[in-house]
């Protein structure tokens, strides 16, 4: 990440809750560890993105920052016992830059790292949100409707619900009108005649609160025809997926005579345009619409990447959540994490290169040899801890023995203080 | 000498006495020497030794091991997780209710939790701010309600008398304990249909832990176990001693058993009586017959007696089955 000018941060481990529940999905909400100081609700955070929205919005730097993180994300399992509390994140955010460009440097971006550490087959699954969104609000419903439709895209691949089992839901959670009058006239009256005016303000709600929203649950159940259009277009636009050409070809059919999904379409084919001049293989993306990341959060393109299986980490935009913590406007946003723990699975089988810490060995008289060997090696790059000889300490692999304070021995051969060259050359051959 | 068991008991609260007496119905009397004392003893098990403390601290007592044993309300286990706890027995059949969401009767639009989530976005949109819920129980609130897709709240901590709370206007609506629902409707408060969060009682709970690593806890647990068992198992049938009239105890048998009400567990016992066969009919003895009855079998089983010929048939309540094993304390060995 350095290499694409990411600078490292680092960002508080403990903020406020609300910070972090501000906009964030139903996965991280449940597990979010919180606890309460002085009356305040505190939380460990459960990643990164809040917390650099929040940094950004709060100082007036930069109008365009690349940052990256590493660092414990956790996560509260208490009520399943589980002792995993704590996990290592990794990701990166790209603030205040908006386009095609940013989307394509870090799905790019992250889908090269895991490249770079030796994970093979990686699959770059792309979607949608923000178009989603725009496909829904053609149809003029309520916000809790469109979050409800929101919310149930994947069941529409789902092969035990389908759009058949998503109206069902919706008639059942939000357009009951059980006991309530179909006649929106008649509401005030009947929740003059249900309530004692006394209580009327019990709980924080007035009667006018009531009313309107049984006027809204009214106009839901009136507005049905529009949602059963809804969701036989959601239902279309989520049964395609595929590589990429073909499947905007299809998608741009569906979005005929609607301007702004248009638009939106083709920004997302630009950004899929980008990836492959950043040198991802066209055959590992795939073009998911009804890809589903957090619905709070995300407002345009979304990604997730994948490997054997294994899901190791996903991103997209997310241009509300910088005003949503304190900045004045919306603010270009998109990012990336890798989860810690699958990417470590995915590793345990990938041969590791790395370099040893070589321990020197040395007798008391030769301690003084010792710190000057040890330092010759260390000023040409290599790790070198001192321990004195002795029968406690096993002889390693990349252990130097010292016979005296000129001489020092690695393996079967003995190289003087102008050799140690040599000495490194040879240890390298080791460790290759 | 045997390491005498700890009990922790509930001092105080909804199931404190309700505690005291299901344990002498099961035959193990407890003996406070000093009534002021927080200790006491149980004759029946001499090996046990009582340790009452409030109902939440009984969980904390046995977590830490001060304890090896308690027994305190399921909401409070589900309240307060803990690696160290074992529920060793969930259902003690007393101290039922629930935990649930109740709002002012007044939002005559809300039934359930669905409803509660539009609620919950009004106050958002329209009030700038979160909702706020009074309740006692703030890690099973915060889950039923993250499940329900209800993300944004406040949590008011409260003790005491919750059901006020929307009334004195310091919370929208609460989250609390219910038995009979009766002082919430008397606080204008109503159950969201989908509101129960979960179904509470009595329930015996152990550190897994010491358990594990002491066998003679163990077995004096298995002690106050096999009572409880059998005293549960009991507690469902009546005995029912009928004499009969026949020929031979075969015949009375089968007639008895004719009916599947008054089979008994394994069949009927039936045993002659050596009576003045004056006061039987020609060719017929007298036969005693015994047999378990589930309680709520009683009055056909009596009907079928008396089609039969029986008479003079006493019942009496069956203080203790046990069965060939504690299947209570076979559980308990699986889950250690």
């Amino acid at each position: 990440m350095q290499l694409y000018g990411y600078q490292l941060m680092d960002l508080p481990i403990i903020d406020s809750a609300d910070l972090f529940l501000v906009k964030a999905g139903d996965q991280i909400i449940n597990s979010l560890f919180t606890f309460d100081r002085q009356g305040k609700q505190l939380a460990l955070r459960p990643e990164f993105t809040a917390s650099a929205a929040n940094y950004f919005a709060k100082t007036q730097g930069s109008p365009v920052v690349r940052w990256q993180f590493a660092g414990s994300v956790f996560e509260d399992k208490s009520h399943e016992l589980s002792a995993e509390f704590e996990q290592l994140g990794i990701g990166a955010e790209l603030i205040g830059l908006g386009g095609s460009l940013a989307e394509a440097e870090i799905i790019a971006m992250s889908a090269s790292g895991l490249n770079k550490i030796g994970i093979r087959n990686v699959r770059i699954t792309i979607g949608h949100t923000g178009l989603i969104r725009e496909i829904i609000q053609q149809f003029h419903l309520d916000i809790r409707t469109q979050r409800f439709l929101l919310h149930h895209v994947p069941a529409f691949n789902d092969p035990d619900k389908g759009a058949e089992w998503i109206l069902k839901q919706f008639d059942s959670q939000l357009s009951s009108v059980e006991n309530i009058p179909l006649n929106i006239d008649r509401v005030d009256t009947y929740v003059n005649s249900s309530s004692s005016d006394s209580l009327m303000t019990m709980g924080g709600r007035t009667q006018a609160d009531i009313v309107r929203r049984m006027k809204l649950k009214q106009q839901r159940f009136a507005d049905r025809n529009n949602v059963v259009a809804a969701v036989e277009l959601l239902g279309k636009w989520c049964q395609v997926s595929g590589e990429s050409l073909s499947t905007f070809a299809r998608l741009s059919g569906l979005v005929e005579g609607n301007d702004n999904a248009a638009q939106l379409l083709h920004e997302w084919q630009d950004a899929v345009a980008l990836l492959e001049a950043h040198g991802t293989a066209l055959p590992t993306l795939m073009i998911k619409p009804d890809l589903a990341r957090s619905w709070e959060y995300y407002t345009g393109i979304v990604f997730e990447l994948h490997s054997d299986g294994l899901h190791l980490g996903g991103g997209g935009r997310y241009d509300e959540l910088a005003r949503l913590v304190g900045s004045k406007i919306n603010t270009p946003s998109v990012g990336f994490a890798y989860y810690g723990n699958r990417l470590m699975e995915a590793l345990k089988d990938v041969p590791y290169e790395f370099e040893p810490i070589i321990t020197m060995n040395y007798d008391e008289k030769d301690l003084l040899g010792a710190i000057t060997w040890a330092n010759s090696l260390r000023t040409r790059g290599l790790s070198v801890q001192l321990l004195p000889h002795s029968e406690l300490y096993a002889a390693g692999k990349f252990t130097i023995k010292l016979e005296n304070a000129i001489i020092a021995q690695f393996q079967t051969n003995k190289y003087s203080l102008d050799q140690i060259d040599l000495l490194i050359n040879d240890l390298k051959q080791a460790y290759k | 000498m045997i390491k005498p068991l700890t009990l922790a008991l509930p001092s105080k609260g909804a199931i404190a006495e309700p505690t005291i007496n299901f344990l002498r119905d099961c035959g193990l009397k407890i003996e406070k020497p000093n009534q002021r004392q927080y200790t006491g003893v149980i004759p029946a098990i001499p090996s046990v030794s009582v340790l009452f403390q409030r109902v939440t601290d009984v969980l904390y007592k046995v977590a830490d091991g001060t304890a090896q044993v308690g027994i305190t309300g399921y909401d409070v286990v589900r309240e307060n997780p803990h690696s160290n706890l074992v529920v060793v027995h969930k259902e003690l059949g007393f101290g039922h209710c629930s935990l649930v969401v109740a709002v002012p009767q007044t939002w005559v639009d809300v039934d359930g939790m669905a409803d509660l989530l539009d609620v919950v976005l009004d106050f958002r949109e329209h009030k700038q701010r979160n909702i706020r819920i009074a309740t006692k129980y703030p890690l099973l609130a915060r889950q039923f309600l993250h499940n329900h897709g209800i993300h944004h709240f406040t949590l008011v901590k409260a003790e005491g008398a919750i059901e006020a709370a929307p009334t004195l206007g310091y919370a929208d609506f609460i989250i609390d304990l219910t038995q009979t629902g009766t002082t919430l409707r008397e606080n204008h408060l109503k159950i969201l249909n989908d509101g129960v969060i979960i179904e509470s009682q009595a329930c015996l709970i152990g550190n897994r832990e010491v358990l594990k690593q002491n066998p003679e806890f163990l077995n004096t647990l298995r002690i106050l176990i096999e009572y409880i068992d059998a005293a549960q198992q009991g507690r469902g049938f009546f005995q029912l001693i009928a004499n009969i009239q026949g020929k031979t105890a075969e015949e009375v048998a089968q007639k008895v058993a004719a009916n599947p009400i008054t089979r008994g567990l394994q069949g009927p016992t039936i045993a002659p009586i050596y009576a003045d066969n004056s006061t039987s009919e020609v060719g017929n003895h007298w036969f005693t017959v015994t047999i378990i009855v589930a309680n709520a079998n009683l009055l056909p089983a009596m009907e079928h007696i008396r089609s039969i010929g029986g008479s003079q048939t006493i019942v009496s309540p069956v203080r203790y089955i046990f069965l060939e094993k504690s299947p209570i304390f076979q559980q308990l060995m699986e889950v250690l």
